[in-house]
């Protein structure tokens, strides 16, 4: 009996072990460091290996709220270029939710997605899991790459083992261009500013815009008003007769410039007093010189 | 009783034995045409190699093999139909303190064709020969323990299962750096000014292969940071500077003279501060169009499109079956195609093709081209760059500005201009259209 088992067992491992292809991606967290104590603070990255060219991934991160606190999230180094949804922290205990696309795609290892900062607020095994994962393939069809997801257990010891500590930043944002829109359905057909910003160090915080038709040379008496933004920006000169200056901050307060160029030296109105005034002006010099004819003949 | 066992033990050594005496068979696919068919073709590399000075035979040669059996002096290419094929890594080195980092894409096998392993080969000669190091299926390693100021070559072997080499990359070069000096000790003498230590600056080198005279245009996390124009032999190259430390993903992807672009091709780089990182190797895939947007079966399609003067040209033809043709750009990197239909049914179809140069570099596959076999002929619309699935705006970009339509449409009720952010109309703008958005993308 022994034995038959085996003649059906032996062939049956030896066909499971021949080599087979697969290829899926892994969505998986990474604890630093590894162990912490109570009042450490903790970096969660969440990680992709992908064997195939992904360019879409969303999904959601749950934790245990009553282990860890989420203090920020950093998108610095990640492979996503442009977020549909950021990740951030909303609320403790919130889960944080990410969507986000790599345009060209994405294949290797550990590409970093984001991370998260906790701090440990109780001892014991605090678990972070991802939920409703998506990745999409970048096959110009958005095929769904089947995807492992691995969890993760987090050890936290009573006392406090010292924990994660953020490398200063004092990057500042990588330079970036914006570009000018106009849609007649996004802000009622105004134009409109589109922008994205990456740092490698501690990520995009915010940005900020300002407008100005005056030269910079004025702006020691004339201040910029700075209004700030996290995504795209209604332009409030719609003549597009003003320099548009826009910051990325990163989360260390770090400040790259972008300077958008105006697109029209005068408003429509300027143009049409302009002329009405040369108009004028030419009428005025035609009458002096018919009657300087008339009396020069 | 004992007899039993005993034939139950010699059955149990006979599968064993069939088992490990039968062809390690790695892909089998049907072919046929209208004068043959093949059933179950195999590629086997149970044989065992044979090797002489100037020849090797890499496995069994039958007649679906392709790409097995090289030399210097002669090139064998048996078979008819079948080109397995696997894409060769681009590859990025970066010198640091007494080290070089290497990282490369993965090398992606089509028709049988799987990557179990790569292999780093170093050398500090442009050329070789190579010392090889086996480091397992990985895409990224450290070599270490290197000669400061001393410029390494290093190569990537991809190997299948069984250690057999099907792809080599370009030789890639980096040169690590001395180590920091330590800072002066505070005690005991004095004087001397400050100075400035010297900040190299951070940059990347990009080279690779094109079209002829073909506009070359690299994004930086998605943002044009460079075009550049290739030569004549379709090479090009070009250098970003005043980068930060951190993780990039590099983009490139050229226009054609017909100004059809190339599918983009991207690599995640690690870029070090302070470093020069050069990416070698990179191998544009071929552009490619259809004559016909329906043909009539039995009459020719027309597949042309461009890539590197004087390669070889595989194109795919994709139905229940798959079919391949063959033929070489000329001097100006143009190739054209004719495809009998006969073999196809009716219905849809695409073609993609790839290019080889030298049997040794290998690109990745083209876009796909979509036709029709019908009752009649139908040319084909000519597409511009303009017709690019996602351009929302028809500025004859994919950019940020698209992006920012889609996501004011993007889990809405789907009305007027919104219907063109749906581009697989389901419906619905969703993270599926942000994908095919992205794969469309051009900075």
């Amino acid at each position: 009996m022994n034995i038959r088992k085996q003649i059906l067992i032996l062939p049956v491992l030896f066909f499971l072990l021949l080599p087979t292809t697969a290829s899926a991606a892994t969505i998986s967290l990474r604890a630093t460091p590894a162990i912490v104590g109570v009042g450490d603070m903790v970096q969660v990255t969440v990680l992709l290996d992908s064997a195939v060219p992904t360019n879409a991934f969303s999904g959601n991160l749950h934790y245990s709220s009553a282990t860890l606190e989420p203090v920020a999230v950093n998108d610095g180094n990640s492979i996503v270029s442009v977020w549909i949804t950021r990740p951030m922290v909303t609320s403790a205990g919130a889960p944080i939710t990410f969507a986000g696309i790599t345009p060209g795609g994405f294949s290797g290892d550990n590409g970093v997605l984001f991370s998260i900062l906790f701090k440990a607020k109780r001892a014991g095994t605090a678990t972070i899991s991802l939920q409703n994962i998506e990745v999409l393939r970048n096959d110009g069809e958005g095929g769904k790459e089947p995807t492992t997801i691995r969890s993760l257990a987090l050890s936290i010891g009573v006392e406090s083992l010292g924990g994660y500590t953020e490398p200063t930043d004092q990057t500042p944002p990588e330079s970036f261009t914006a570009l000018l829109g106009i849609d007649p359905q996004l802000f009622g057909g105004k134009a409109y500013l589109v922008f994205a910003a990456v740092d490698k160090s501690s990520g995009i915080d915010h940005y900020a815009v300002a407008e100005s038709r005056l030269p910079s040379f004025l702006f020691r008496f004339f201040p910029l008003v700075w209004n700030t933004t996290t995504g795209p920006y209604m332009v409030a000169d719609q003549g597009l007769t003003s320099t548009m200056y826009l910051k990325a901050v990163d989360r260390a307060g770090n400040e790259r410039l972008s300077i958008y160029p105006p697109q029209h030296l005068l408003t429509l109105y300027e143009k049409a007093a302009l002329l009405a005034i040369l108009i004028l002006v030419v009428l005025l010099w035609q009458s002096g010189w018919g009657r300087r004819r008339k009396l020069h003949p | 009783m004992r007899r039993t066992v005993f034939g139950y033990a010699a059955f149990l050594v006979l599968l064993v034995s069939v088992g490990f005496s039968v062809p390690r068979i790695v892909s089998a696919q049907d072919i046929s045409s209208s004068n043959y068919q093949v059933l179950a073709p195999v590629i086997t590399s149970g044989g065992g190699y044979a090797t002489s000075t100037n020849f090797s035979v890499l496995g069994v040669i039958s007649e679906f093999s392709h790409n097995l059996s090289s030399s210097t002096a002669f090139n064998l290419i048996p078979g008819f139909a079948v080109y397995p094929f696997v894409s060769t890594p681009v590859v990025t080195a970066t010198g640091v303190t007494t080290a070089v980092n290497l990282s490369w894409t993965a090398a992606v096998g089509v028709l049988g064709y799987s990557t179990a392993s790569y292999s780093i080969g170093q050398s500090t000669a442009s050329g070789g020969p190579y010392a090889f190091t086996a480091i397992g299926n990985i895409l990224s390693s450290t070599v270490s323990s290197l000669t400061a100021g001393q410029p390494y070559y290093f190569i990537i072997r991809a190997h299948d299962s069984y250690t057999t080499t099907i792809a080599t990359s370009t030789e890639a070069t980096a040169t690590p750096t001395a180590a920091a000096p330590p800072p002066p000790s505070s005690g005991g003498g004095g004087g001397g000014g400050g100075g400035i230590s010297p900040i190299s600056n951070t940059n990347i080198n990009f080279s690779g292969r094109a079209y002829p005279r073909s506009s070359v245009t690299f994004l930086k996390d998605a943002q044009v940071a460079a075009t550049t124009i290739a030569g004549a032999d379709a090479q090009f190259s070009a250098s970003l500077s005043n980068l930060t430390g951190g993780n990039y993903v590099f983009a490139v992807y050229a226009e054609d003279k017909d100004g059809n672009r190339s599918s983009l091709l991207t690599f995640p780089v690690a870029v070090t501060t302070g470093a020069t990182t050069n990416v070698s190797g990179i191998f544009l895939a071929p552009t490619l169009s259809a004559d016909k947007s329906e043909v009539r079966r039995g009459d020719n399609v027309t597949f042309f499109g461009q890539s590197v003067p004087q390669s070889d040209i595989i194109i795919s033809v994709n139905s229940a079956e798959e079919f391949f043709g063959r033929t070489v750009s000329d001097k100006s990197g143009v190739y054209l195609y004719n495809f009998d239909t006969t073999v196809l049914d009716y219905g849809s179809h695409t073609a993609k093709s790839k290019s080889s140069i030298g049997n040794e570099l290998i690109s990745s596959f083209s876009a796909v081209a979509a036709f029709k076999v019908g009752t009649q002929n139908v040319a084909a619309v000519k597409t511009t760059k303009c017709s690019t699935r996602g351009d929302l705006n028809a500025d004859c970009k994919v950019n940020l500005i698209d992006f920012s339509i889609m996501m004011y449409w993007y889990n809405r009720t789907l009305s007027g201009n919104g219907l063109k952010a749906d581009l697989n109309h389901d419906n619905k703008v969703n993270l599926t259209d942000s994908s095919i958005l992205a794969a469309n993308w051009t900075g």
